[in-house]
Parts: structure tokens; C-alpha cells; sequence
């Protein structure tokens, strides 16, 4: 009888130290995968909480949250970082085209070059440097951006009011009308009308606009591919023959003016390829 | 000789100041250039000018304008004659404002066309040189003390020194 006992009770306790190395090698495991996606560069964890002890699942939580606010952190930081940097090489290109392009002007209206072999050149060197002041001019976009003025926004109208601008896609949006959000209208107009734009450019037929808690705004346009997934927001960064690289910089930019962020989503909502996330930076 | 007359610009570039001698050489008698803003007091006491081209940004690495603002308001309080133009390489419209309110004529940004560099240049100083009738002086100032007054007649004529039958008069005209 006690012998029985004791055998159960050495079994439990045997039982029971197994069980408990097996969970803190899960637990190990789960921060080599926190480690390695710290590694690169990805903070948002999102680790699952199932199968944790409420303890543990506390600080899992902790985590995913601190992995949140880093990601957003890290977005502010680069969009901040290029702004500085967009201002001040604009300064300089701009400072130095001035002569280039003036002189050259002038010299093309002197009698002594006109219909000389130089005018030629000369009429070369001052269009090529307009063409490039007019480029450059276009990404002060990036730094220019006007306050937002922000107001109630009812969110389904909104987007049935975009999706009427772009009649070639399918269009499914599934947002309760009670859904009011705080947010310029004119600016958040052009990032959604961006998203569509790249969309459509990429062949998409059908675009759906959801909301579950946050905005999801997807499309089954090409595949982002994989080695793209983490450059599409720094701006001048483009895939397009004609693209400038501003689109979604600019859009994430104006989406963080209002207080919110615009990621792109690491698994698209189903039957789409690609998912934008607009979302409140505090919640 | 062209009716423009002298023009000073301060850029502390020497390759902008090389630009405009050639671009402007055609349109001025005289361009004076100077590098340093702390130079433009010295020269307008020896020479006469029609116009100030002044760039905002004279710090390297700073591109605020605050220096530009600075000199602009200095300049426009020792000269209010001469009618100031602004430049600079990063065109933001809080800063042309700014400009404009603190007495600047007009405003250009680089590069320019030069076209419309020399147009703007000549408008300005158009507007310095047109004689504004007595008359239409008196009807400006009228106005601006009615509307000061938010059209209280009573009280306008009293700034004015007129009685309210003048004011009356006047503001029938």
C-alpha cells in the first residue's frame, strides 16, 4: 500500500520535472525567436500567448507591447531622419543648380553663341539642369507637409466616396456605420487614393476595405516580394519605371501627422495578396 | 543706360553672385555683389541702389532663414526706399510670408528663370517709383481708419481731426 503510494508519488514528481524543463524550453525558445527577430530589425513580436502561465503570460504581453512601441518608434525615427536629410541635400542642389542653369540661360541669349557650335552644349547643360531642379523640387513634398486639420470622419462614407473614384477595381468594404474616426479628410484622402493607385499599377481587379479595430486596406495586385517588404516606406525607394519613391512615404508620413501609423501587413487578409494597416498609434 | 539703375546682391556664394552679374548684366547699369550681409550698410552709403536682391541663409548648414529675416528687418528700417527681394533655395511658404510681413517686396527661389528673375526685379521696382496721387493716398488712409474703427463714422472723423459731414463728404467721392 504505502510502497503503491510512493511509486505514484515518485511518478508525479518525475512527471512533473519533465513537464516543467519541457515548458522552459519552450520558454527558450520563444526568446531565441524574439532575439532573432530583434536581429532583424522586425520588433513587433506578436508572440502567442497560449500554453503560458498567467505570470508568464503577463510578460509576454509586456513584451509584444514594448515590441510595438519600438517598431513605431523606429518608423518616427527613419521618417524623421530622412526629412532632415531631404531638406538639406534639396538646399544644396538647389543653391548649386542656380548657376548652372542661370549662366547657361544667358549665354544661350548672347548673340556671340547663338547659332555657334557651342549652343548646342550649352542649350544641353541648362535643360538638364531645369529637369533637375524640377525633380528635386517634387520630393520638398516629403517635408513640406501642412498640419492636419482634424475632424469626425465617418469611416464607411469615406472610403464608399474613394472607391467611387476608381471604378475598374471591384470594390468590397465591410465597416460598421458607426465607426468614426478623428482625421483630416483631404490628407487621409490622398494616402488611401495612393494605396489605390499602387494597387491598380500593380493589377489589381479587387480591393476590400475592412475594419477590425484597425483599417485594413487590401488588394490582389502583384506579390510585394519579400526582399521589397522592408524598403517600400524610405522614400525614393521605387520598383516603378516612372515611380518617384515618395507615394508611401508620403503616406505614412501624413498617417503619423494624424496620430496614426500605416505598416504594411505581415499576413494579408485572406483571398488578397497585399494588406495595408492604418492604426491608431496609441490604444 | 537702363532706367533699372544699381542693383546689390548679397549671397555669401560666389558662384550666385558670379550668376547674377552675368544673368543681370544686361538689365542694371551696375551690379554691386557683396558676400557678407555686414557689408550692405558700407556699400548703400556710397553707392545708390534701386533694389537689394538678399539671400535668406548666410550660416552653412543652416536653412531656417532666420538670418535673412534678421538683416531684412535691419536693412528695411535704415533704407524703406529701397525695395528688398528675397531669395532662397528652399521655398517655404511660412518663410516668404514671414519675409513679405517683415517689409520684403517680393520673393524668389533658386534657381530661377531668369526671365522671370529680371520681370520680378523690375516690378518691384516699378511699384517703388509710381507716384500714388494725393488723392487716392487720402482714400487709402480713409479707409483703412474706418475699418480700424470697424465703421464707427463718429469716432473715425475724431481720429482723422475732420467732422463726420467732411468724413461723410470724402467717403462719397
Amino acid at each position: 500500500m504505502i510502497i503503491t503510494l510512493a511509486i505514484i508519488l515518485l511518478g508525479v514528481i518525475i512527471a512533473g520535472i519533465i513537464f516543467f524543463v519541457h515548458h522552459q524550453l519552450v520558454l527558450r525558445r520563444r526568446a531565441l525567436i524574439m532575439r532573432e527577430a530583434i536581429r532583424n530589425r522586425d520588433f513587433t513580436f506578436n508572440m502567442p500567448i497560449r500554453g503560458l502561465f498567467f505570470g508568464e503570460r503577463a510578460l509576454q504581453e509586456a513584451l509584444n507591447d514594448v515590441g510595438k512601441d519600438v517598431s513605431k518608434l523606429v518608423e518616427k525615427n527613419e521618417v524623421e531622419s530622412w526629412q532632415r536629410l531631404t531638406r538639406v541635400l534639396t538646399h544644396e542642389i538647389m543653391n548649386a543648380t542656380t548657376p548652372i542653369q542661370s549662366i547657361s540661360q544667358a549665354y544661350l541669349s548672347q548673340k556671340a553663341i547663338k547659332n555657334s557650335p557651342y549652343e548646342e552644349g550649352i542649350r544641353a547643360i541648362h535643360e538638364t539642369s531645369t529637369e533637375l531642379a524640377a525633380f528635386v523640387r517634387s520630393y520638398r513634398k516629403l517635408t513640406q507637409l501642412e498640419q492636419p486639420i482634424l475632424s469626425d470622419v465617418n469611416l464607411r462614407d469615406f472610403c464608399e466616396s474613394i472607391a467611387s473614384l476608381y471604378q475598374d477595381v471591384r470594390w468590397q468594404i465591410d465597416i460598421p456605420e458607426t465607426v468614426v474616426l478623428r482625421l483630416d479628410s483631404n490628407l487621409t484622402r490622398l494616402v488611401l487614393i495612393n494605396l489605390t493607385k499602387n494597387a491598380i499599377e500593380a493589377g489589381a481587379h479587387r480591393m476590400d476595405i475592412r475594419w477590425n479595430g484597425n483599417l485594413l486596406v487590401s488588394n490582389d495586385g502583384a506579390i510585394i516580394p519579400p526582399e521589397v517588404r522592408t524598403e517600400i516606406f524610405v522614400p525614393f525607394f521605387t520598383t516603378k519605371h516612372t515611380g518617384s519613391g515618395i507615394g508611401l512615404s508620403l503616406s505614412r508620413q501624413i498617417m503619423m501627422l494624424q496620430g496614426m501609423t500605416l505598416s504594411l501587413a505581415n499576413i494579408p487578409v485572406s483571398s488578397f495578396h497585399t494588406t495595408f494597416v492604418i492604426s491608431r498609434e496609441r490604444d | 543706360m537702363n532706367a533699372l539703375g544699381n542693383i546689390l546682391v548679397v549671397d555669401d556664394s560666389q558662384a550666385i553672385l558670379t550668376t547674377v552679374r552675368i544673368c543681370l548684366a544686361d538689365t542694371f547699369d551696375k551690379v554691386i555683389t557683396r558676400r557678407s550681409p555686414e557689408d550692405i550698410l558700407p556699400t548703400l552709403e556710397l553707392e545708390q541702389v534701386s533694389v537689394i536682391l538678399l539671400d535668406m541663409n548666410f550660416k552653412l548648414g543652416l536653412n531656417t532663414g532666420q538670418e535673412g529675416l534678421h538683416w531684412l528687418q535691419r536693412l528695411h528700417t535704415a533704407y524703406p526706399n529701397i525695395p528688398i527681394v528675397l531669395m532662397t533655395a528652399y521655398a517655404e511658404v511660412q518663410l516668404a510670408v514671414k519675409g513679405l510681413k517683415n517689409g520684403a517686396a517680393d520673393f524668389v527661389t533658386k534657381p530661377w528663370d531668369n526671365d522671370e528673375l529680371i520681370h520680378t526685379l523690375r516690378d518691384v521696382i516699378d511699384k517703388q517709383n509710381k507716384v500714388v496721387p494725393l488723392d487716392k493716398l487720402e482714400a487709402d488712409h480713409i479707409r483703412r481708419v474706418v475699418d480700424n474703427c470697424h465703421g464707427n463714422i463718429s469716432r473715425a472723423a475724431e481720429m482723422l481731426g475732420i467732422t463726420r459731414q467732411t468724413l461723410y463728404a470724402k467717403l462719397r467721392k
